[in-house]
């Protein structure tokens, strides 16, 4: 009898696990495998290629159309296919086409097409064992459907319950987009006409890459928040100014608008309004002089970056314009604009700010210091470094084609691994509900694409402006501007960007991307204009209110709206030169 | 010793007001408290990008403002106390209304633009001194507009609207 030598346990596990992982691997690429067509053409058999693109009447790819060839009278197509996300297609056959072969083109929102293959076509193939054809560019017509207006009012109504604040924003857009797949799901039941978009379509309308950068922006700015830093900056420009209000007032514009420009506008407010209105009140200055010409300065001045603003981080990540690019485009143009705010402001309030300051007593600067003081200055360097390194890691991206969400992540990262904190109060600290807001906003603004409004828009605004790019970049600008006056920026610019990109395309010129900033700036600049106008007004409102400081619809709009109008017109000024549109 | 507590946001409009009872507080040699009530239930219909927890920051601000009020008492001669409390305000308010045992609450009118009407402000109040027993002057520019009297248990509530030099 022979002894079986005992087993090495470790072995056996480590060749069990190994053997379970080639198992996975097998199964996986079993299920995963899906045999191409040309595959599936055995060696030496025919293979017949008819490709195109497809085109709407803005000569704008057609995805997702559905392309078949079938002979007269058979119910099965010859070969099917379905178009890419740049419009192109091809259709793959054994087989020569038969002379009744017809293509046969079918898309939600257009008209479908029936093109007979002519006889040019099927000479080539008739005439040798394989053969490719290109068709080119088809051109479909669009179709106004039930479902277009279905799409349009859902849209609509979205905008106008956010307007008037009837839903939370992130409520009315997933209402929206509840309504857009119930009217898809129910009403193609009774009519092909009530299609919208499927789910899965919609889907592919979210951009992640916003939805990352403003994640990974969101945990570094609650990292760098806890440090104190914006109450001591906002204490030294007292500091500096000693005293004097109209040198106050301009360097806490300033502060406010870099701050805005390296985080984002709404936390800037957030922070900088509570110690400023302690500033304010206690230097006897009527603390409004102080505060709107800061919210002002923080919508204006995070244009210059691309996550200054949630608008800029859309408009980058759809065009493709990097960190460096809205630095070297807009930067000039918004200190510009600053400077001629700032002027404006010394103006509107010279009867607050050039009065004799009553001074702060010992007591009130002992306890302003102690509220401006930075908390965690161990923090604030590491975090401090890291961030830079986040900014350096958006300008390198650029050169390698990497994406700023991913230098981004990368910095949160850091800062998680390093500094340790809570991880539970970091995920906290990310905003989810401006996270869906997003996700929502995108696939309804994907809806009224679908559709076909966004290029009944464009059309229309061709029309107006020919191939006039001063024109254009001054719709834009103004237009933009003015609807963003009373109409939230963000599903604004949202909605705006495929017309953007359409007008880009039509008009000569628009290559340089130059319409993309002015969408960046009129949208931006046009929250000055009322109270409602942007999310930072309204919260700095909150806060003043709350120090029996409130900042009425009428005395913001007194103040914002020649802002916007001043500013509006110095960025479409500088968008002129810079671009050299003339 | 009369207790005299006066609720204030410590804006512009909130010194006359608080001089008032500064000014009562003299003439019955009472003690005198500041209370700020600071809430944060106008984020809740912000969009922003809700990154920060200002509830601290809005207490410090709390604390400077009522520090300055203190400093108005201190320059007449009283030595104010202050509390800062964060949440709804009519229980904030009856909460430390019973827990230092005011009898005299000293607040100002309802601030315009923010959408609370005279009416129910007025209800707010009165549901807030009604089971304690403190009296209420309401006071506009430093002057009194309203008077609310303490409940006996054997006489109906008194209110009365006035307008009187302080």
């Amino acid at each position: 009898m022979i002894n079986k030598p005992p087993l090495n346990n470790k072995k056996t596990t480590w060749r069990s696990r190994f053997s379970l992982v080639l198992l996975l691997i097998a199964i996986g690429t079993a299920v995963t495998y899906q045999p191409s067509q040309a595959a599936q053409t055995e060696p030496g058999q025919a293979l017949f290629l008819i490709s195109g693109q497809l085109v709407d009447n803005l000569d704008q790819p057609i995805p997702a159309a559905e392309i078949k060839l079938q002979a007269g009278g058979a119910d099965q197509p010859l070969a099917e296919a379905e178009s890419q996300e740049n419009g192109s297609w091809s259709l793959k056959l054994t087989e020569p086409p038969p002379e009744t072969a017809v293509l046969h083109i079918e898309r939600a929102h257009f008209q479908t097409l029936e093109i007979p293959l002519d006889d040019a076509i099927l000479d080539i193939f008739h005439d040798s064992e394989s053969g490719t054809y290109n068709i080119g560019l088809l051109a479909m017509e669009r179709r106004i459907t039930i479902g277009f207006w279905a799409a349009t009012l859902i849209f609509l109504g979205v905008l106008l319950v956010i307007a008037l604040e009837k839903l939370h924003s992130t409520t009315a857009a997933l209402a929206g987009l509840s309504l857009v797949m119930i009217v898809t799901f129910i009403g193609q039941a009774f009519s092909p006409d009530w299609y919208i978009l499927d789910f899965e379509r919609a889907l592919t309308y979210i951009n992640w890459e916003v939805i990352f950068l403003v994640m990974a922006m969101m945990i570094v700015v609650a990292i760098i928040e806890e440090t104190g830093v914006f109450q001591w900056l906002a204490f030294q420009a007292y500091r500096l100014s000693r005293g004097r209000g109209w040198l106050l007032v301009l360097i806490l514009m300033l502060v406010t608008a870099v701050a805005s420009a390296l985080l984002d506008n709404f936390t800037t407010m957030l922070l900088m309004t509570p110690i400023s209105l302690q500033i304010g009140i206690a230097l006897g200055i009527n603390p409004l002089a102080l505060i709107i010409p800061e919210v002002l300065a923080s919508n204006v001045g995070g244009i210059s970056t691309l996550i200054g603003t949630p608008t800029n981080i859309l408009i980058g990540a759809y065009a493709d314009i990097g960190f460096t690019d809205f630095l070297v485009n807009q930067t000039i143009g918004i200190l510009i604009a600053l400077a001629v705010m700032g002027g404006y402001i010394l103006y509107h309030y010279r009867q607050e700010l050039f009065k004799n300051s009553s001074g702060i007593s010992p007591v009130l600067y002992t306890r302003l210091e102690e509220n401006a003081r930075i908390e965690e200055p161990a923090v604030l360097w590491k975090s401090g470094l890291v961030f830079t390194l986040t900014l350096v890691g958006f300008v390198l991206g650029e050169r390698y084609h990497v994406v700023p969400a991913v230098p981004a992540i990368i910095g949160a990262t850091t800062l998680l691994i390093w500094l340790k904190p809570d991880i539970h109060h970091m995920i906290k600290a990310v905003d989810w509900t401006t996270l869906v807001f997003f996700m929502a906003l995108f696939m309804v603004v994907g809806a009224v694409q679908e559709v076909g409004l966004i290029s009944i828009i464009a059309q229309t605004l061709s029309g107006i402006i020919g191939q006039s790019m001063p024109l254009a970049v001054f719709v834009i600008v103004f237009g933009v501007g003015t609807l963003s006056v009373a109409i939230a920026n963000i599903p604004l610019a949202a909605s705006m960007l495929p017309v953007v990109a359409l007008l880009s395309g039509s008009i000569p010129g628009g290559s340089s991307k130059v319409l993309y900033y002015a969408l960046s700036m009129g949208a931006a600049m046009g929250g000055n204009g009322f109270l409602v106008g942007g999310e930072a007004n309204l919260v700095t409102a909150g806060i003043t209110a709350q120090a029996g400081s409130p900042i009425s619809f009428k005395e913001f709009m007194k103040v914002g709206l020649p802002v916007t109008y001043l500013t509006l017109l110095v960025g479409y000024i500088w968008l002129a030169i810079r671009f050299a549109i003339f | 010793m009369t207790m005299i507590l006066c609720p204030t946001r410590g804006g512009q409009s909130s010194i006359p007001n608080q001089q008032w009872a500064i000014s009562l507080a003299k003439e019955r040699n009472a003690s005198l408290t500041f209370l700020y009530i600071s809430n944060v239930r106008f984020l809740e219909r912000a969009s922003g990008p809700m990154i920060v927890d200002i509830s601290d920051k809005l207490d410090e601000m709390g604390e400077f403002l009522l520090a300055m009020a203190q400093d108005r008492a201190a320059q007449a001669g009283i030595a104010a106390e202050t509390i800062v409390r964060q949440g709804d305000f009519q229980e904030a308010l009856t909460a430390v209304i019973q827990e230092i045992g005011a009898d005299t609450v000293v607040i100002g009118q309802a601030a315009r633009g923010t959408g609370v009407t005279t009416e129910s402000y007025m209800s707010i109040l009165a549901d807030a001194v009604k089971n304690t027993g403190a009296e209420l002057f309401v006071v506009d520019e430093g002057q009194v507009v309203h008077l609310h009297s303490p409940v006996s248990k054997t006489q109906p509530e008194e209110t009365n609207e006035v307008r009187h030099e302080s």
